[in-house]
């Protein structure tokens, strides 16, 4: 089980959700397995994964649209299969493809959806803060079917959170909107964890898990990882990545030298003068490289921690699952990740 | 109480959802107004109740003065059949048919008139080259009332003559009863030369009647086919010959002697004969039409308004439209809802399966509504269709009507998988309405087995239930609102949970 913390989290309090070996197979053999989770309250967990690796089923797992046909899945203290309408008025489901009614109008929309949650629709207020939020103000009177794509998925998050839902499942809200407005959500997004809701969120964009508390890496149906997003860097390469550049091109007598004083796992030459060495800690090995160059007075050009996009990180991990790693699960993760927060 | 407001607010939210959604399509509702509207007027103002004289050709291949004189007597049913001329042969007729040039050829038996005389029927033959049975009746129908009437004009023609030629009897009777009183007094005078001169006369005159009765004796076996019961005619001819054998038998020479016998024969004598000249009066007081055809027929239909086409049926229509709409808009309601994904949004919601029936059948109702009043007001204006009812027993009915079919479309929402196989199943049931409710067929027209599939329809029930409010002005009748009642709860709990199987099983 997979235990995630959060500054939100009262010592003793129940996770949000927790999931403990939770199944859901398929006819066709598709589906998730072994998912092992728990969420605490005030967090931002994001599903990250390829097409198909099970973030959506996941998702309609823990919102109770899918049953699972192994574990246990508790999701605010409740079975998802057994939620009464108390436990609904608590959740907000953004589902992947848009299910706004293209012959409404923006602000009947947005009224139809906050009415199935009892919400005052009539209250013009809640409806103008909740259009304001996703910058729709202005465009109420417009049919859904007038509108861009980005507009309807803003107008589907709004949708979502009209209610104001403490947690919140949202399946690729960003899926196919300009950089700018994915941008824009994940304000949002830490906007409403700061005001202490608890998001789970899917994405194919790997570049987003950035924004997250916590990533969960998905493939072929299997939770690889929960980290947070440099712990999912440090678990991609087996530690920090640090890049230096030597003035002179390098003796091979040097670069064992640097890799000892580094206490680098891995030592790469990447270039006639270029280094690329994986650390335990950046924070440590850099300093202490710096002064053993000082003391032995050699000329580098630069040493830094080399952040790599998390495009690399995750194909990396994912590579690592479904090529090189013949192990168990729980061995896999524990080599994959290291000891950090993991149960 | 906050679950029961939440509850109401959800219910508010589906019929709001859909009453915008219909509104937003205005060609659509125009076109569910306008469309039968215009279809029932083209109907009303396209449609004969009297079909086209039929164009006729006739095939003779002899007698020419018989076929001329049918021409003459089909002539009179010129609203019937339209006579395009005479052909020779029943090939050359049949290519008149082929070549769309004629309707019917009549074939003309060969020497009719000698055929009728060897106590035979002469039978005209009709070729036709109608593929559709109810024209094929109509056909049929008319050869067989055409033949009929040139029958009865023929007969009539002959009893016109027969009562044109029994004009002098009147003045031979009044003589010979004079001869047979004149005839009893000499009689009674013992005067036997008068007696004998007035049993001559007598006897001359009864055999002048014989005679001229006996020329209509054709005319009188004519007319006996067809009324011999009620005939008068059947007694004067052999009271005639009875009467001159009672004269006969009057013995003149006698006179002198007790002739109480005689005289009271002789009063009985002119008992008859006053009674012979009584009927014949009678014979030629009748027309000719009436003593061929004594029998005609009329009727009325009992406690309702006289009605046109249109009107017979614009409850149907009314009936139809309200149900194919419900059809519809179930049919296609859940299936949308599929297609756009929000059963998933439905199912985390705490919105319940039955508030969104409830809601979506508040809002198609309304939207029925508006298209049923609507189209009940153009009906009853532009075509001045009868109401003659209950104005809230009218409403009702197209109430129950429309939450039954609404109930229909739900359950064949939640059964099919796509928008096109809801819109086929909706047309199924409609074709299935159309054939089997009543509105075009008669229910009297189909057998006992099939028609219990009629009445399992809810709209069967509608139909004869309108047609009873607005025609007889009579009120709903308690087996209608059990079965639209009935059916309204059948199909809202049949339609209920399939939803929520549906929203379990996705």
């Amino acid at each position: 089980m997979v235990t995630l913390t959060s500054p939100a989290t009262h010592p003793g309090a129940s996770p949000v959700l927790a999931a403990s070996g939770v199944e859901k197979v398929f006819e066709s053999g598709d589906g998730i397995r072994a998912l092992d989770l728990e969420v605490p309250a005030g967090t931002i967990v994001g599903l990250v994964g390829p097409s198909g690796s099970g973030k959506t089923t996941a998702v309609r797992l823990m919102t109770g649209v899918l049953e699972p046909t192994a574990g246990s899945l508790r999701v605010l203290e409740k079975d998802p299969r057994d939620f009464d309408a108390r436990t609904r008025l608590r959740l907000g489901y953004m589902p992947q493809h848009s299910v706004l009614y293209p012959n409404l109008s923006v602000r009947e929309n947005l009224m139809f959806f906050a009415s199935l949650y009892g919400a005052e629709w009539a209250q013009p207020g809640a409806l103008r803060g909740a259009l304001e939020f996703v910058e729709l103000d202005g465009h109420d009177s417009k049919r859904v079917s007038e509108i861009s794509g980005g507009m309807q998925r803003r107008l589907s998050l709004a949708a979502t959170l009209i209610h104001e839902p403490e947690l919140m499942f949202l399946d690729e809200p960003t899926a196919g909107i300009d950089p700018i407005l994915r941008r824009k959500f994940w304000d949002r997004f830490t906007q409403l964890k700061e005001r202490g809701k608890t998001l789970i969120v899917t994405t194919q964009y790997v570049g987003e898990a950035a924004y997250c508390d916590y990533v969960a890496v998905l493939a072929d149906g299997e939770l690889l990882t929960v980290e947070t997003p440099d712990g999912l860097r440090r678990a991609a390469f087996g530690g920090d990545v640090v890049h230096v550049e030597f003035a002179q091109r390098p003796d091979p007598e040097l670069i064992e030298q640097v890799r000892e004083v580094t206490a680098a796992g891995e030592c790469e030459v990447t270039g006639p003068r270029q280094l690329r060495l994986v650390v335990d800690e950046a924070a440590v090995a850099l300093p202490a490289l710096s002064a053993w160059l000082g003391e032995h007075d050699v000329a580098i050009e630069q040493a830094e921690e080399s952040l790599p996009p998390f495009d690399d990180v995750f194909v990396e991990l994912v590579s690592k699952y479904r090529h090189e790693d013949p192990l168990p699960q729980q061995d896999r993760m524990g080599e994959l990740i290291g000891s950090g927060q993991h149960a | 109480m906050r679950e029961l407001r939440n509850t109401f607010t959800r219910i508010g939210a589906f019929a709001r959802k859909e009453i915008f959604d219909v509104l937003r399509q205005p060609r659509l509702l125009l076109t569910l107004i306008l469309g039968p509207f215009l279809i029932l007027a083209l109907f009303g103002l396209g449609y004969r109740q009297q079909s086209e004289p039929l164009r006729t050709v006739f095939v003779t291949s002899g007698d020419g003065d018989f076929t001329q004189q049918l021409q003459d007597r089909a002539n009179e049913l010129e609203h019937r059949i339209d006579i395009l001329g005479t052909v020779g042969t029943r090939a050359e007729a049949v290519g008149w048919l082929r070549r769309g040039a004629a309707d019917v050829a009549v074939i003309v038996p060969v020497e009719p008139i000698e055929t009728v005389r060897r106590g035979e029927r002469a039978v005209f033959t009709v070729l036709h080259d109608k593929l559709d049975p109810f024209e094929q009746a109509t056909i049929s129908l008319i050869a067989r009332g055409t033949v009929d009437l040139v029958n009865r004009r023929i007969l009539e023609e002959l009893v016109a003559s027969g009562q044109e030629e029994s004009e002098d009897l009147e003045t031979l009777l009044p003589a010979a009863q004079e001869s047979a009183t004149a005839l009893r007094a000499a009689l009674e005078a013992g005067d036997a030369p008068e007696a004998a001169k007035q049993r001559r006369r007598l006897g001359t005159q009864l055999s002048l009647i014989q005679q001229q009765t006996g020329s209509t004796e054709v005319l009188i076996d004519n007319i006996r086919d067809d009324f011999a019961a009620t005939s008068q005619h059947d007694g004067i001819s052999s009271n005639l010959a009875t009467l001159s054998a009672d004269v006969d038998t009057i013995d003149v020479s006698a006179v002198g002697q007790p002739l109480d016998h005689e005289i009271s024969e002789m009063e009985r004598i002119e008992q008859e004969l006053a009674m012979l000249s009584a009927s014949l009066r009678d014979f030629r007081k009748v027309p000719p039409d009436v003593l061929v055809s004594p029998f005609g027929a009329e009727s009325d239909v009992v406690g309702a308004t006289d009605l046109d086409i249109t009107s017979f049926y614009a409850p149907g229509v009314i009936a139809l439209l309200i149900q194919h709409i419900g059809i519809t808009f179930g049919g296609l309601s859940l299936v949308r809802e599929r297609a756009l994904g929000t059963p998933e949004v439905f199912r985390v919601s705490p919105v319940h399966a039955a508030q969104i029936l409830a809601g979506k059948y508040i809002g198609y109702l309304a939207a029925i509504a508006v298209v049923a009043a609507a189209l009940s007001l153009l009906m009853l204006q532009a075509f001045s269709v009868p109401l003659t009812g209950s104005n809230a027993d009218y409403a009702l009915v197209l109430a129950a009507l429309g939450v039954t079919s609404i109930g229909v479309g739900f359950v064949i929402s939640a059964i099919v998988r796509s928008d096109t196989q809801a819109v086929n199943v909706s047309l199924i049931v409609l074709l299935l309405s159309i054939f089997f409710s009543g509105f075009f067929l008669s229910l009297d027209r189909i057998v006992a087995w099939v028609r219990s599939v009629s009445w399992a329809l809810p709209i069967t029930h509608a139909i004869d239930s309108l047609r009873d409010v607005m025609f007889r002005a009579e009120p709903i009748e308690a087996r209608t609102i059990i079965a639209l009642g009935g059916g309204s709860l059948l199909f809202f709990v049949a339609g209920l949970m399939l939803l929520q199987w549906r929203l379990r099983a996705e």
